[in-house]
């Protein structure tokens, strides 16, 4: 008790207690100089850093990857945009179609000391580091009502808002009705059905259940997290941690190797390096029962579900995955050096308003992000997956939030790669590896 | 005592302990009115920010007293200040950053964009993976640099580079490389010249060549076996050998490939270059039944990662070949918005890394020779390929000035490009695009920009196909540029699409390669084929037999994936591409660009 006698005995000496007004007369000039000040402050100073609420003329720099939409639907919103503030025009810099080359120019520019661009395009995995280098800035006072939730909350990260979401996506689980009387809910219901089906020999050309992307690129990361998912497990938890090392988890993996396995597999072996586009031909030849895809791919096949060419028809039907899906798609943030500020979160605002949303989505395919417009009679029936899709959205599930995705990544599709060599068990120090991923290292 | 020094000390510490106490009720004001005291947990901090703030003025006062006792104090206090600033200099950077790995995770890496060629893409991104994890080793495991690789199809690196990186290479190449590693240092000279202009926003800074990988002619190993010999052979007496066991022989174009360049003109000194050039046809990737001229780190990383069992590929060594040599060009970019001056210190690293016994290590181990280390234990039979190397030359490559005189040859002995292009248009060609033209019209601008790739010898014919009928508009032969513009504005497209046999009447109208051309075909479609009475395989049976190279460009409602297009192209040697009204244009002139052989 005595170094606490001391602390207080060595307490700063406001004046000794006897002569109570004269020496204390420090304490009180110092509170009415810090009150005199803090009103100074608050009312004189700040007022003149106030921003003016005026958009800035000039051109409208987006950064972007290149425009995926029907007839470039993009290109003609932007149109639309010059036409009615011409003094704002915004001009597209399109980059490469690899999301990786997209991200390292994208990073490369923002390091640049002027500004040169205004407004990011970026995929959903990227807000957090774009966000934390100081890339970005933070966007204040927009209405985010309407939007849906999960593509709003890829747009936050540590609390704060730094993007709107410009267009989302969610994979789906494609079925040959012929085969499948009902959505399967789960894994073993895939398996259930997909051995059924290769067992009664209906299609010569079935070679297989089910086809995924499981090619070496972040398709690869996307499957395994929703097939981890499907078997209630974890990868990363909401608090961050890593808990990949579960029976859950390797119950999924083992899923995936054992199915890749025998005469006739449940998962299609020439999966392992597919992308998008051949897991779609593969279904398209007949040779699956089920396939995992993006929506994009439902326009793909139902325009092409005729019987032509030697190919018999084709009848399919889409359901949400067993489980949820993975996020995708892309969100639109204001460049921190953007001389521009005012104006470009006008047009970020124009290009998420619901009426462009509207557009993009029934003319260019891109899914909304705003909940009302797939309750348009004109969307669903343009796009019939419509409903199915916005349940699947709903329910989808972020990729693991941080700085240092791309690293994640890399480890992450290193441990399924491992697993799927040896019947779903995980290579010694999976967990450390992740750990120090999400770390940046 | 304590009493009297109470008060002689006692006016310093109460003017510094009101100053702060009023810096605190003042930052205590313009916080709350701000709002950022918004939890109790804000509130709790900040007192406790408070309270240390007047702790440290006793701790001051202490320390006041302190020194007062000491004789000499200045010459103390003094020695102190030094050692102290001394102590933080040193140890504060460490700490700091060691502190701040701990608390908030590595700092972002640099980001470094290496352009390098297709063929050693592979290669180099396995090197760019061992640089990475060699930059965290010294920095608590935090990567200083991320390096992203990609590559340029032929030498459109190269054509960028000169361009100063248009918006047209940003979208269809990739980002402004800041490290240059083509296949050989001939690429090099001339970019670097003609980059080196005053008013150029790119420069150059020619680098060593790190490693090298010799150009061989990779044939299945059956072959292999039967053709190779114990004696040096030349590659005029392979390329004859292996031609006579009917193999087909092929090779990357080598106006664009630096392989297939520097095979050729070695091919030309023993051989008459027509003899050459008939001997060898078009092609791009490695294939189990036929030989294919590449370079030594192609094939070995083919056996390693493609090859079931044995190697499916052995490499010949021709005595007389040349090397592809991999310098690293930095590139600087002077344009104020995209110049990266982040990426040159670690772009520079990398290089230098590349020397050192680590580097060269990576490079031994990613199948390429580093130019002072000896082959590695990758070189060995089972991959197909030897250790030991008995080369005649000691250059890499021929000297630039031998160049010219070798594109003369080889413009005058290879065959003449001959390309029907058949198009689409069916109705659904008249749907408006955003830019308000129809699809068709998209379609027609595309080819007036494609028909600009045309060589001094080569032709063309054009068809257009709706309903069920295929209509030729120009006679195969021509040169004119202008007339498919002017006779396709008179198309009005409507009806179906029977681009089957669109595809068998072009086959038929352009006909198979002979000794003095190649021919191809190129249908440019939006939709699959809805009319014809032939079915895909019939289209896949006819071209296997012909001998002719097709070519898709599917744009609209097309797919190559799901139309399986890519049957019809792969059974040909050709290939299929998914394009969009955007692109059209630009995929268009790629593919003539490829198919009459033009360099840019």
């Amino acid at each position: 008790m005595r170094w606490l006698k001391r602390i207080w005995a060595a307490r700063p000496r406001l004046g000794p207690p006897g002569v109570v007004w004269a020496n204390r007369s420090w304490l009180a000039m110092g509170l009415a100089v810090g009150v005199v000040l803090t009103i100074l402050f608050t009312n004189g100073v700040q007022p003149l850093f106030r921003e003016s609420t005026e958009w800035e003329k000039g051109k409208l720099i987006v950064l972007s990857g290149r425009d995926q939409s029907d007839d470039g639907q993009r290109r003609a919103l932007i149109n639309q945009w010059n036409a009615e503030h011409p003094e704002h025009p915004a001009e597209i810099v399109e980059l490469p179609l690899e999301a990786d080359g997209q991200r390292s120019e994208m990073i490369a520019r923002a390091e640049e000391r002027v500004p040169n661009v205004d407004v990011f395009n970026l995929d959903v995995t990227w807000t957090a580091e774009f966000a934390q280098s100081g890339h970005l800035r933070p966007l204040e006072g927009v209405d985010t009502s309407g939007f849906l939730r999960r593509p709003l909350e890829s747009c936050r990260y540590q609390g704060v808002l730094w993007a709107l979401p410009f267009n989302t996506d969610a994979g789906l689980l494609f079925y040959r009705k012929e085969f499948v009387r009902e959505e399967p809910l789960e894994l073993e219901e895939i398996t259930t059905v997909s051995t059924k089906t290769l067992r009664a020999q209906q299609d010569a050309r079935l070679a297989a259940g089910y086809a995924g992307q499981f090619a070496d690129y972040e398709g690869l990361t996307v499957n395994a997290l929703e097939l981890i998912w499907a078997e209630k497990g974890e990868v990363v938890d909401e608090t961050g941690k890593v808990v990949i090392d579960s029976d859950r988890t390797r119950r999924a993996l083992r899923w995936l190797a054992d199915g890749l396995k025998g005469d006739k597999p449940v998962v299609l072996p020439e999966s392992r390096s597919h992308t998008e586009l051949l897991s779609t031909q593969a279904f398209r030849d007949g040779k699956v029962v089920f396939m995992r895809n993006w929506p994009v791919n439902h326009r793909v096949l139902q325009g092409n579900q005729q019987e032509s060419a030697g190919r018999p028809r084709l009848d399919f039907e889409v359901a949400p995955l067993p489980g949820p899906s993975a996020l995708g798609g892309q969100n639109l943030a204001i460049s921190a050096k953007s001389a521009k500020p005012r104006a470009a979160k006008a047009l970020i605002e124009f290009l998420t308003s619901p009426r462009s949303q509207q557009l993009l989505f029934e003319r260019g395919g891109l899914a909304a992000t705003r909940g009302i417009v797939y309750q348009d009679s004109r969307v669903a029936t343009e796009h019939p997956y419509a409903r199915t899709l916005l349940r699947a959205i709903e329910n989808a599930r972020l990729r693991p939030v941080t700085p240092y995705y791309s690293r994640f990544s890399d480890e992450f599709r290193a441990i399924v790669r491992f697993a799927i060599d040896h019947d779903g068990e995980l290579p010694a120090g999976a967990e450390q590896s992740l750990i120090g991923a999400l770390q940046g290292r | 005592m304590e009493d009297v020094d109470q008060r002689r000390s006692s006016t310093a510490p109460r003017y510094a302990g009101a100053v702060m106490l009023a810096a605190v009720a003042g930052h205590l004001l313009s916080e709350a009115a701000t709002g950022s005291l918004a939890t109790w947990q804000s509130w709790v901090l900040y007192g406790i920010g408070a309270f240390l703030l007047v702790l440290s003025a006793s701790a001051i006062e202490q320390l006041n007293r302190l020194v007062k006792r000491i004789r000499l104090r200045w010459v103390v206090f003094t020695a102190v200040l030094v050692v102290a600033a001394a102590v933080i200099a040193l140890a504060a950077p460490p700490v700091i950053a060691y502190g701040r790995v701990l608390l908030l995770g590595c700092p972002q890496p640099t980001e470094v964009r290496v352009l390098t060629s297709a063929d050693v893409l592979p290669a180099i991104g396995d090197v760019a993976r061992r640089f990475e994890q060699h930059t965290a080793e010294r920095n608590h495991g935090c990567r200083t640099a991320r390096l992203y690789v990609y590559s340029a199809p032929g030498n459109l690196g190269a054509l960028a580079l000169r361009s100063s990186w248009s918006s047209q290479a940003l979208r269809e190449v990739g980002p402004h490389p800041d490290v240059w590693l083509p296949d050989s240092t001939t690429e090099t000279a001339e970019v670097v010249r003609r980059t080196g202009r005053v008013g150029s926003a790119v420069r150059i800074e020619q680098g060593e060549s790190v490693a090298f990988s010799p150009v061989v002619l990779a044939v299945p190993a059956a072959v292999g076996r039967d053709v190779v010999s114990s004696t040096p052979e030349k590659w005029g007496e392979l390329l004859t050998k292996v031609a006579g066991t009917g193999l087909p022989i092929g090779r990357q174009n080598p106006l664009t490939s630096a392989d297939a360049r520097l095979a050729t003109h070695a091919l030309y000194e023993t051989l008459e270059p027509a003899v050459v050039e008939r001997r060898v046809d078009e092609a791009t990737r490695l294939s189990p039944a036929s030989a294919q001229i590449t370079t030594e780190q192609v094939l070995l990383r083919h056996n390693k990662t493609s090859c079931p069992a044995e190697p499916c590929l052995i490499a010949l060594y021709p005595s007389d070949t040349y090397r592809a040599d991999y310098p690293v060009n930095l590139v600087e970019w002077d344009a104020p918005d995209t110049s990266n001056h982040a990426a040159r210190a670690p772009a520079r690293q990398f290089r230098a890394w590349l020397t050192t016994a680590e580097g060269m290590t990576a490079l031994n181990t990613a199948g390429l020779r580093p130019s002072r280390q000896t082959a590695g234990a990758e070189f060995r039979e089972e991959h197909g390929v030897q250790a030991g190397l008995a080369l005649d030359r000691d250059e890499a490559a021929p000297p630039e000035s031998a160049w010219p005189e070798f594109q003369r040859r080889y413009d005058q002995a290879k065959r003449d490009g001959r390309i029907w292009l058949t198009l689409d248009a069916s109705g659904s060609m008249t749907e408006q695009t955003a830019t308000g033209d129809t699809r068709f019209d998209v379609a027609v601008a595309g080819v007036r920009k494609a028909l600009t790739q045309m060589g001094a010898r080569d032709t063309y014919g054009l068809s257009v196909f709706s309903d069920n009928e295929v209509r030729p508009v120009i006679p195969l032969g021509r040169r004119d540029r202008d007339a498919a513009a002017a006779t396709l504005s008179a198309v009005r497209p409507s009806g179906g699409t029977p681009l089957h046999q669109a595809i068998l009447d072009s086959v038929d109208r352009v006909g198979a390669n002979d000794a003095g051309h190649i021919s191809a075909v190129i249908a440019l479609t939006d939709g699959e084929d809805t009319t014809s009475a032939h079915t895909r395989q019939d289209v896949v049976e006819a071209v296997r037999r012909k001998g002719v190279r097709v070519f898709v460009i599917a744009v609209g409602d097309a797919s190559c994936a799901a139309h399986a297009l890519t049957t019809i192209t792969d059974a040909s040697g050709g290939e299929c591409r998914d394009s969009t009204v955007d692109t059209l244009g630009d995929d268009l002139a790629g593919l003539f660009r490829k198919l009459w052989g033009g360099a840019g």
